[in-house]
């Protein structure tokens, strides 16, 4: 084949390719290691050297004048291969997208992370007791001994046992002394948990439900402070600033004692904490140097404050374990 | 406790603040009140009970909060006397250590009638019935002052002599309105020489009761141990105003003016001569406390600084008397009838919420910086539940009980669990020793409403060993779907493996008989790590679920939580990526059909050593072309060391010591 031969059929086989694929290919047959401009040259052996000379040039402005149409239409050809694509695989933006398939983690969950995470900014620890207890930590070392009639406050679910009675917690205040037997001040702990009472189940109350227990002791830890801490967890959980009532209250634990109410949006107080100064039976409890230290002690309804939080108005739907209601949170 | 408004009022010549005033200034810094008709009604706290629980006491406590004087009753006594009482009766006390004071004064020559209108109508509006004259008056009296009366027809005193004892097993006594009621042994009891005449402190007996006929009686204030009386009362069943007063605790010096006061009252209601002298046993005298002030202790406590000239005031407002002032110390007076106040802080709590709660600035707390201490706990069950949120699942509440029936069903052995000994009811007589019982029920109940449930719970679980209470954190999870079978197992048993592998936890899954009843046998793993069991994974007993009416299959697994944590905890060491390339050789396993696919992994990967970094089941064959119940595995091997390129002579002569193993176990290499 000659050189215009070759010229000729180049250009035939470029206007014929439809695809990149096929222009690769052309590219190879003419250019290629293997190519047809190759073999021309190659064949050149045989041939004078004014000849040599002038179809080496020749072929040399053909190969230049090719590699540029092939990328001519090669660019063409992505072109148009691109605005078919896009054609081809146009969305509909309007579907509905897929729904993640994740569960659901219990609003008390929810509430309970949230207020320990509020505390431990403020520098609690989280720590935690037994459910079933003696007499004694839910009771004596509280200074609420056996016949003391506020001991009705909290109806008891009993069991037997071999060390004397023992007793499902009905709060966890007797964490208190449990932390207290093994730690010395200074120290800020909540304690939250499950906890029983002998009642019957109704819109807000139940026989087993949850509190957190807080507990801050110190030099001279006081009144003021417990306010202090206690606005800025209202104020952090309800993520705006509460208006709170402090109101006299009676603990055996705690002397003073108080009780804390919060404004609803709707203007009603509601008791949500009680709460007091560490009473000093409990130092004595915990083996504690007298009167030397100061301390407060709070209790909250995980319960009250879930339904707060979420406008539930019925306790037994936290307990039911009704997925149409779980799945909502 | 309620009380009349316009009663309070008189014990005050100036006006009370308006009933809505008198309740929110009572809630703020006393006890809650509320206004209901033409009444408060008021909570008053247990420590508060011994000097409020009366109109008086309610009166001086609105006098300290408003600064209102006193109108103090008429306590005065009528000139004309009848005999001293120990004259016409005489007293025994023998249980001397169960009553504090015991007080009698005789009244000769009343006329027993109705009361008047206008005591009736208090008695009623305060829920007293009214009976006549002399009893109501003695009510009226408790109302009015706290103190209990008793009024005995002396006529009917067999011996005239009273005793205070013990009651004998099964004495049995008529109360005033006919119940007849079985005693026991140390039950306090008034008695004479027959028998009891009324049970202490709680309710007076018929025998000695006060009728029309009668004209000459003894009325008694007294003053008993409040445990006892409790006690009593809660065995009896029987709570009535009196007892409900005691058990709180009463000043014993009360007991002058109350029977003062019976005097006044009967002298004007039903006539009558009071005796000269009255019959007193009272052994040991309270004192009034004399508390020490430390004034800086009182700002340091409550963390505002009064002036002491306003410590002095509050003080004196509550009528407490200063007896002496040394700088910053002081000491206080206490009245008997504040039984609550014993300590210092006791004292402050009195000048705080006295001075107002909502007077004290808030301040944040100076206190050293110490970081928490990381509740392992709390981190791992969030890191759990996370888990298992994303993977799909809802986390349960569900509650701590099992009922009598369910353990019985389940067969579970009774001395292991924990019984409640006063139960809410029989379907909560257990603590629950395993999560899954509670969750199998809150699953059914939910697959009403949902095709699929998938559900998990992380909470305590109890149980009794050698009569020691033990309890523990349990996890569980559960899955059913609608028809579904094999796809489910398949689901739970890779959720579990996940949350292995990701917390860093190598365990062994291993099929095992099923531990408890609830399992379905022959589809029971049993989950080992460190050769421990941690927990099991499964199939729930089919004929089981079938009786609680549920027909699907049920898959879940329950875990030691605490183990898991342990385990979790463990460093968990960072495995270097090799730069070097790795050389896969697969390879193709003839195994007897009921060869673990887990045996056959776990023999190639110890063969291989170190060098065989992973081994990938690719595929399972049991068909036609297998000899007998033969099945075919083919496993992918992955060699690669993290020192230098592996050659094939190497991994050639590691995939000859896996061919020796395979051949030690029967097994064979398919060509």
């Amino acid at each position: 084949m000659d050189i215009n031969q070759l010229k000729k059929e180049a250009r035939q086989k470029l206007k014929k390719a439809s695809n990149l694929k096929e222009i690769e290919k052309v590219e190879q047959e003419i250019l290629g290691k293997k190519g047809a401009l190759r073999d021309i040259l190659k064949s050149l052996s045989d041939k004078s050297l004014a000849q040599r000379k002038k179809i080496g040039q020749d072929a040399n402005v053909f190969k230049q004048n090719f590699t540029k149409e092939l990328k001519k239409k090669k660019a063409v050809l992505k072109e148009q291969h691109w605005s078919r694509k896009k054609k081809e695989e146009k969305l509909d933006l309007t579907q509905p997208g897929q729904k993640l398939k994740t569960g659901h983690l219990h609003p008390l969950t929810q509430v309970l992370r949230e207020t320990e995470d509020i505390f431990k900014s403020l520098g609690f620890g989280v720590v935690e007791g037994p459910e079933v207890d003696n007499e004694y930590y839910n009771f004596d070392a509280l200074n609420i001994p056996a016949g003391h009639p506020s001991r009705d406050e909290w109806d008891t679910l009993w069991v037997k046992s071999k060390e004397g009675d023992k007793l499902l917690r009905t709060h966890t205040s007797p964490v208190q002394i449990h932390f207290m037997e093994n730690n010395k001040p200074p120290f800020r702990i909540i304690a939250p948990g499950r906890v029983y009472r002998h009642e019957d189940t109704n819109k807000s109350h139940g026989f087993q439900f949850y509190q957190i227990e807080g507990l801050m002791i110190g030099e001279d830890i006081s009144v003021a402070n417990f306010k202090a801490l206690i606005q800025e967890f209202f104020n952090q959980f309800f993520g705006r600033s509460v208006e709170m009532r402090m109101r006299t209250g009676y603990f055996p634990f705690t002397e003073p004692s108080f009780e804390i109410d919060i404004k609803s949006k709707d203007g009603e107080w509601l008791e949500l904490v009680g709460a007091g100064m560490v009473h000093p039976h409990l130092y004595k409890s915990a083996g504690y140097e007298e009167r030397k230290w100061q301390g407060f002690a709070f209790g909250i309804g995980l319960d009250r404050l879930t339904m707060l939080k979420y406008g539930i108005d019925d306790l037994r739907l936290l307990y039911n374990s009704d997925l149409r209601f779980i799945k909502q949170f | 406790m309620k009380f009349s408004y316009s009663w309070l009022q008189k014990f005050f010549k100036k006006g009370l603040p308006a009933p809505e005033k008198l309740v929110t200034l009572l809630t703020k810094y006393s006890f809650e009140a509320e206004i209901d008709g033409d009444q408060l009604e008021l909570d008053i706290l247990h420590n508060r009970a011994a000097d409020c629980f009366s109109y008086w006491g309610l009166a001086r406590e609105i006098a300290t909060l408003t600064g209102r004087k006193l109108d103090v009753p008429d306590f005065s006594l009528p000139k004309k006397k009848a005999v001293p009482t120990n004259k016409v009766v005489s007293c025994q006390v023998k249980e001397k250590d169960l009553v504090n004071r015991y007080n009698l004064q005789y009244i000769e020559g009343v006329s027993v009638k109705k009361s008047s209108s206008k005591i009736q109508k208090r008695l009623e509006n305060n829920g007293l019935q009214t009976i006549n004259n002399i009893v109501d008056v003695a009510n009226y009296v408790m109302l009015e002052l706290g103190q209990p009366i008793h009024a005995f027809d002396l006529d009917k005193i067999s011996g005239s002599k009273i005793i205070v004892r013990s009651a004998k097993k099964d004495e049995e006594i008529i109360t005033l309105d006919g119940e007849k009621y079985v005693l026991q042994k140390g039950m306090l009891v008034i008695a004479d020489k027959e028998g009891p005449l009324a049970i202490a402190g709680i309710k007076g007996g018929q025998r000695a009761a006060i009728t029309s006929e009668t004209d000459k009686i003894v009325i008694e204030a007294a003053n008993f141990d409040s445990y006892s009386i409790r006690q009593t009362s809660r065995q009896l069943g029987l709570r009535t105003d009196a007892e409900a007063r005691f058990e709180n605790g009463i000043d014993p010096h009360l007991i002058e003016k109350a029977q003062n006061r019976m005097a006044h009252l009967i002298k004007e209601v039903a006539g009558g001569e009071v005796s000269k002298e009255r019959i007193d046993f009272y052994p040991q005298p309270m004192e009034e406390k004399i508390i020490e002030l430390d004034l800086d202790y009182v700002s340091s406590l409550l963390g505002v600084k009064i002036p002491s000239t306003k410590i002095k005031e509050i003080i004196n407002n509550l009528r407490f008397e200063i007896i002496s002032q040394n700088q910053r110390q002081w000491k206080v007076k206490i009245p008997t009838y504040r039984l609550d106040i014993s300590i210092p802080e006791d004292l402050i709590e009195e000048i705080g919420r006295v001075y107002g709660y909502e007077e004290i600035e808030p301040c944040f707390p100076k206190a050293s910086l110490i970081p928490p201490q990381l509740n392992e706990n709390r981190f791992w069950q969030k890191r759990t539940k996370d888990f298992f949120q994303q993977a799909g699942y809802n986390e349960i509440y569900s509650f701590a009980f099992i009922g009598r029936d369910e353990a019985e069903n389940l067969d579970l052995e009774k001395e292991d669990l924990i019984k409640i000994s006063n139960p809410i009811s029989q379907n909560y007589e257990y603590l629950s020793p395993y999560l899954l019982i509670n969750l199998l029920k809150v699953a059914i109940e939910n697959r009403k409403q949902f095709n699929k449930v998938g559900i998990f719970e992380i909470a305590k679980v109890f149980w009794e060993d050698e009569g020691e209470q033990k309890e523990q954190w349990n996890l569980a999870t559960l899955l059913t779907t609608a028809g579904e079978h094999s796809q489910d197992f398949i689901e739970i048993k890779g959720l579990i493996e996940s949350l292995f592998t990701q917390n860093g936890i190598k365990v062994w899954l291993k099929e095992v008989e099923a531990p408890e009843k609830w399992w379905q046998e022959g589809q029971i793993l049993s989950i080992k790590a460190d050769e421990e069991t941690i927990g099991y994974l499964g199939q729930l007993n089919g004929r089981l679920i079938e009786k609680q009416g549920y027909e699907d299959s049920v898959f879940a697994a329950e875990i030691n939580f605490e183990k898991f944590k342990e385990l979790a905890l463990e460093d968990q060491e960072y495995e270097p990526i090799s730069s070097y390339p790795a050389l896969y050789r697969d390879l193709s396993v003839i195994v007897p059909g009921d060869t673990l696919i887990e045996e056959v992994i776990h023999e190639v990967s110890r063969t291989g050593g170190k060098l065989l970094r992973d081994v990938d089941l690719i595929d399972v064959y049991q068909g036609e072309n297998m000899e007998g119940n033969n099945k075919s595995l083919t496993l992918r091997l992955v060699y690669q060391s993290t020192e230098k390129a592996l050659n094939s002579e190497e991994v050639k002569k590691l995939q000859k010591k896996v061919f020796k193993t395979i051949k030690q176990k029967d097994w064979r290499v398919r060509q």
